[in-house]
């Protein structure tokens, strides 16, 4: 058992180091992305309080003047509700077919079309996650797909490693250096042990056509075609009809919507997906609510566009393997949770953050101690890893609060804007990265630490100087999504502040033994 | 959701009062011989409690993840707290209850 138990920590520790930056950039970016539309919001500052209690009919109404004025010579139409969180504002979507279109938020009053800002929004950093950012698509998808493979079996092989896990269940022993980095790596993945296996799983199953492709291949053949072939079948999305060429009028959509109130219920109706609009061979697609629970599905029922026939009612569940891959999906996306659920998984998130950069940081502590005892240990390695710890770690967030900041400076009219929020955000954490490998550790920790409550603390002086919705105004008004990014992001500096106050004595990884840290080989020449 | 934070919480303080050395860091002194089975119950007992709290809130499966969120949540709370200030980890028991519990009457 002993040599077996050693090999497990063995794989665990290289494991983990070699992809603990990339696991730790999609734990931060993964988290942020649970409160994805609260952060689009905040981005897009311009846009009217978010309206989702208004009357299905009404809104249908709004967005049907918008298309038939602006989107005449289009083939596709969608139009997506206010329903929640997940889906805040009216939007009509609208193709032709040459490939263009628009894709508009309405006001959920007047029904014109709101222009924010151009911001890449919580989306951007919400499909950093399992996109990263700058690399071809394919490259990214097998990058993620190892790297998710490897969470999972360092969370298997830590818990194989883990001596101890009912005995040290509570154990947390503070001041102790390596001691103290262990309990803390232990304590955070023990105590969130569910939601880190869950997350590792269903990030696998979301990886599934990247990682097993054979298996698909052993049963509709090779090639792309077969592939389209697999995914047609396994996800039927959209009526594979062609238009007619005959005009014919568009069937009353106004009834059609009481027909499936009545058949979900009155429960609220997603989106409306309208092929052909006007053509003698339009169809209709309308999505019922996705549900109170983690199975992602949702109910649809095609009609035909111009007599209001139903040709197809598919239901939420399928079979029961669409079902398991849509309750892990579901699981992992958490798009069903309301605000108190969503803070726990934001908890969640965090405590799976903060357990692999200490993760990261104990590989450190334990060869610096090591490296004390005059053990032979690579010092060059072990430099280059504390360089980058300190550069992701801290460096890593300092960048996200940089494009925080680029969405308020840059000017609102500024072309390729999106992209410069993302350029000001990788250019400031390659800087920091620069920063650690330059100074002498202790400051690089102190001064990034630093620079984070800064950069958080002063967001929402930010905001107040740059927008008419201030922290105050926030508060008075009862603007939650407002109210919440600004006090999170200050709490989040607070934080970073005292711990930067807290540790001015002292580093991790360092012992008390002061300015040798840059060099610690010469203390022994 | 109180109830799920009360007892889950309180689970927490049972099952590690049933622990030799969390004991002593608790209440400073050595465990009654036969007083930590019962506590290891209470403190079962009380994590199931916060299921039942969680489901009869979310309903059996989005009860689960909460149950799993609350759990968390609660054990991070008093390991924090065991570990810089044992004592108040048996006071915010009080302060949770007392906060939680008129919070889920209003």
């Amino acid at each position: 058992m002993g040599g077996f138990r050693q090999s497990m920590t063995w794989l665990h520790t290289w494991t983990g180091l070699l992809l603990g930056w990339v696991l730790y950039f999609m734990f931060v970016t993964g988290t942020i992305g649970y409160l994805d539309t609260e952060v689009d919001r905040w981005m897009q500052p311009e846009a009217p309080p978010a309206a989702t209690s208004v009357d299905t009919s009404t809104a249908l109404h709004l967005a049907l003047a918008h298309l038939g004025t602006e989107a005449t010579d289009a083939n596709r139409w969608f139009i997506a509700f206010a329903t929640d969180r997940n889906n805040p504002y009216l939007r009509a979507f609208w193709r032709d077919a040459e490939g263009n279109g628009g894709n508009d938020l309405l006001d959920p009053v007047s029904g014109h079309p709101f222009k924010p800002r151009e911001t890449g929004g919580g989306q951007t950093l919400y499909r950093m996650h399992w996109l990263l950012h700058y690399l071809p698509d394919d490259f990214t998808e097998w990058l993620i797909s190892v790297v998710t493979m490897v969470l999972f079996v360092a969370m298997v092989t830590g818990v194989i490693a883990h001596k101890r896990i009912f005995r040290d269940f509570f154990t947390f022993r503070p001041g102790k250096r390596q001691r103290s980095w262990l309990d803390a790596h232990n304590a955070l993945a023990v105590l969130s042990l569910p939601f880190q296996l869950m997350i590792a799983y269903s990030g696998l199953i979301f990886m599934m056509f990247t990682c097993m492709p054979l298996i698909v291949v052993a049963i509709y053949g090779a090639g792309d075609a077969a592939r389209d072939r697999f995914f047609d079948e396994a996800f039927p999305g959209f009526p594979g009809v062609e238009a007619a060429g005959r005009s014919a009028p568009l069937v009353d959509l106004h009834g059609l919507l009481a027909t499936v109130d009545a058949r979900w219920n009155g429960e609220s109706v997603r989106y409306l997906d309208i092929y052909h609009p006007g053509d003698a061979n339009a169809r209709v697609t309308i999505a019922g609510p996705i549900g109170r629970g983690p199975l992602r599905g949702s109910p649809r029922i095609i009609f035909d566009g111009v007599s209001g026939e139903v040709l197809e009612d598919v239901p939420a569940r399928g079979s029961v393997a669409r079902a398991t891959y849509d309750v892990f999906l579901g699981l992992h996306e958490g798009l069903f949770a309301g605000p108190v659920l969503r803070m726990l998984y934001v908890l969640s998130g965090l405590m799976g953050t903060a357990m692999i950069a200490t993760g990261l940081v104990l590989w450190t502590v334990k060869r610096r101690q090591r490296l004390e005892k005059s053990r032979s240990v690579s010092v060059q390695g072990l430099q280059l890893v504390e360089r980058l710890n300190v550069g992701t770690i801290v460096g890593l967030p300092v960048a996200i609060a940089a494009y925080f900041w680029a969405n308020r400076l840059l000017p609102v009219e500024m072309a390729g804007r999106a992209d410069w929020e993302v350029h000001a955000m990788f250019l400031t954490w390659a800087a920091l990265l620069v920063h650690a490998g330059l100074r002498p550790l202790r400051h690089a920790w102190l001064e990034q630490l630093w620079m984070a409550g800064a950069a958080y603390a002063l967001l929402p002086v930010v905001n107040a100087l740059t927008t008419d919705r201030n922290l105050w105004h926030s508060l008075v008004t009862g603007d939650r999504v407002f109210a919440g990014f600004d006090l999170s992001v200050l709490g989040v500096g607070l934080a970073c502040a005292v711990l930067a106050w807290r540790l001015r004595g002292r580093v991790p990884g360092a012992a008390a033994s002061g300015g040798t840290q840059a060099n610690p080989s010469a203390t022994r020449s | 959701m109180a109830l799920a934070l009360v007892s889950t919480y309180a689970a927490w303080l049972m099952l590690s009062l049933s622990m030799g050395r969390h004991h002593r860091q608790l209440c400073g002194w050595e465990a009654i011989g036969g007083s930590q089975a019962w506590y290891r119950v209470g403190g079962v007992a009380g994590l199931l409690a916060g299921y039942a709290g969680c489901a009869w809130q979310w309903g059996w499966s989005v009860g689960a993840v909460a149950w799993c969120g609350v759990l968390s949540a609660t054990s991070l709370l008093f390991v924090l707290l065991l570990a810089w200030r044992p004592r108040w980890a048996v006071w915010a028991l009080v302060g949770l209850a007392g906060l939680a519990l008129p919070a889920a009457m209003l």
